[in-house]
């Protein structure tokens, strides 16, 4: 009696059409499996029973069909709970900072300034344009077919750096920028993040051994830091370090584990630092707000229009001296013109949505979603809250440009691209199987 | 009082609290949490078998529970634990159901202070 296998009850036609007609409602698919197996589960459970009981099988398992209820009312339970869901907030937030761009590129052209912001606002509307509707097929798209080219997107982000390296342009030390006839592209940027989406489906820290560590660490931490500092992007090389810190921490199998590559990673970047002559310099005028070599020329200029402005702001097309005013310092002058009341308004909407992609990482149960969403907020978190800091020189002024008010370029349709990825992630929170 | 069926709409807003009242003492199946349901409730709390799956998917979607799948007997099962964030919104209903039974008490005139 007890070794006695359980008795078979599937398949039966009364079954697979019951379980055919609650999936019918659910426009997850990728659920319908895991849904007809657990309530086959259960159905084959309760006709056992009857049948022990002494019914018939065909009446003990019409009956336990009958005892499931209406299948139309499941279906659309399930559906309701594994519908598509739509952050209306974070949509909301990044049209508005899109509309905050727009219109300071707008004054900006209005003024009477320098011939080479003419076509500012014409250009910044195309380029939001095309940036939108990159978002909206990337938000379309399924980001969980990027699971399997993990590998060869990250090898190709680093491909791309090695081959900055040998055929990329030079400008202010750097070298990141290739042309293709008319358009400039800034490839570290662009490197970054096929690595970041690459580093989602990289090999959990928490199953690292210690051959594999040492495989891990190399290629997807020091290789990148090194290429970036290479080329003089210490900037990217910051950024990237905390994403693959982020990583380590998402995947992580200890807080040690993360504790020393953090350490090392900062004692790494430390040590570039303090070797270059040029970074120990740019560093010591951020700490001392002292400069003989004029690396805090911007930062004064900042701090200038800043203060020189007032609750309501200079106004539509106000004149002011800024460098890199439609980029890096798009958000100063967004301020001058418009005032602080504006300028406290765009630090609550950033606040908002960095609280927003906090939250939303708890929500999302699929492991690649998460670490994708999480590697990737890491990755736009940055680069809204630094330039925001060093514009009051709480963090050293670099070419980082507030994303989606900033004029664009390369950085702003990655961004788009991002938002995008992160929108599809947590549309499909529900509509994912859990391993 | 044993063949009374419960009103509807009451045992919808309590299920979920008693399903993560189950699963605080153990893991378990769907087929299971209807039978201890069924028993510990002397056949009060008697639904459509179908429509518990779907609530237990919401409890899993708020992370109150999480879900793994089992072999037994050469059939599969899918268990659901209880979370500590389902512990909490546990206690939480719990609070509110206390609440409401005790202001019900005292409407009603038998009142337990």
């Amino acid at each position: 009696m007890s070794n006695q296998l359980e008795p078979v009850i599937y398949p039966h036609p009364a079954i697979d059409h019951f379980l055919d007609a609650v999936c019918r409602h659910v426009r997850a698919k990728k659920l319908h499996l895991d849904i007809k197996e657990e309530l086959l589960s259960h159905i084959e459970n309760v006709a056992a029973q009857k049948l022990e009981q002494g019914l018939p099988y065909e009446e003990a398992v019409q009956t336990a069909v009958a005892g499931m209820g209406d299948a139309e009312q499941i279906g659309k339970q399930f559906d309701k709970v594994h519908r598509p869901h739509t952050d209306w907030g974070m949509l909301t937030i990044i049209l508005l900072l899109c509309g905050a761009g727009i219109i300071s590129m707008f004054s900006l052209e209005s003024r009477p300034g320098p011939i080479y912001l003419n076509f500012l606002f014409e250009y910044k509307l195309i380029l939001t344009g095309i940036g939108l509707a990159i978002m909206a097929a990337m938000w379309a798209f399924d980001y969980e077919k990027l699971k399997k080219y993990s590998e060869p997107i990250f090898a190709s982000g680093v491909l791309l750096l090695l081959l900055t390296s040998l055929f990329g342009n030079k400008i202010n030390g750097q070298t990141g920028w290739f042309e293709i006839g008319r358009i400039t592209l800034y490839l570290p940027s662009l490197a970054a993040i096929l690595m970041i989406v690459g580093l989602a489906g990289a090999v959990p820290a928490k199953s690292w051994t210690w051959k594999s560590t040492a495989v891990q660490v190399v290629y997807r931490g020091l290789l990148p830091l090194l290429l970036f500092i290479e080329k003089n992007v210490f900037t990217w090389a910051v950024i990237y370090l905390l994403v693959f810190v982020v990583h380590i921490w998402m995947t992580r199998r200890s807080l040690v584990q993360v504790a020393v590559i953090g350490i090392g990673g900062v004692g790494l970047m430390s040590g570039v630092i303090v070797n270059s002559y040029y970074l120990m310099q740019r560093v010591t005028a951020f700490i001392s707000r002292d400069d003989p070599a004029g690396n805090t020329y911007q930062l004064s200029k900042s701090l200038e229009a800043l203060r020189s402005t007032g609750w309501l702001g200079k106004g539509f097309g106000a004149e002011v001296v800024l460098p890199g005013v439609q980029s890096e310092s798009v958000h100063v002058y967004f301020i001058h013109s418009f005032g602080w009341i504006s300028g406290l308004s765009l630090v609550l909407l950033i606040i908002v949505l960095l609280y927003k992609l906090l939250v939303s990482i708890h929500f999302i149960r699929d492991d690649f979603g998460k670490r994708l969403y999480a590697g990737m907020s890491a990755w736009i978190a940055i680069q809204f809250i630094w330039p925001m800091l060093m514009i009051f020189g709480y963090a050293p002024y670099v070419g980082l440009e507030i994303p989606f008010l900033s004029y664009g370029g390369t950085a702003g349709f990655i961004q788009f691209v991002a938002i995008g990825l992160l929108l599809s992630i947590y549309r499909r929170r529900d509509m994912v199987p859990c391993p | 009082m044993n063949q009374m069926q419960v009103n509807k709409e009451l045992l919808k807003g309590s299920t979920v609290t008693l399903i993560l009242t189950l699963l605080e003492n153990q893991e378990m199946y769907g087929y299971e949490i209807i039978k201890e349901m069924e028993k510990r409730s002397g056949g009060v709390f008697l639904f459509k078998e179908g429509t518990l799956y779907p609530i237990l998917h919401t409890l899993e979607a708020e992370s109150w529970v999480e879900t793994y799948w089992q072999t037994h007997d050469g059939r599969k099962r899918k268990y659901y634990r209880i979370t500590q964030d389902g512990i909490a919104a546990l206690k939480q209903r719990k609070r509110e159901w206390e609440l409401f039974r005790n202001a019900v008490d005292c409407v009603l005139g038998e009142g337990s202070v």
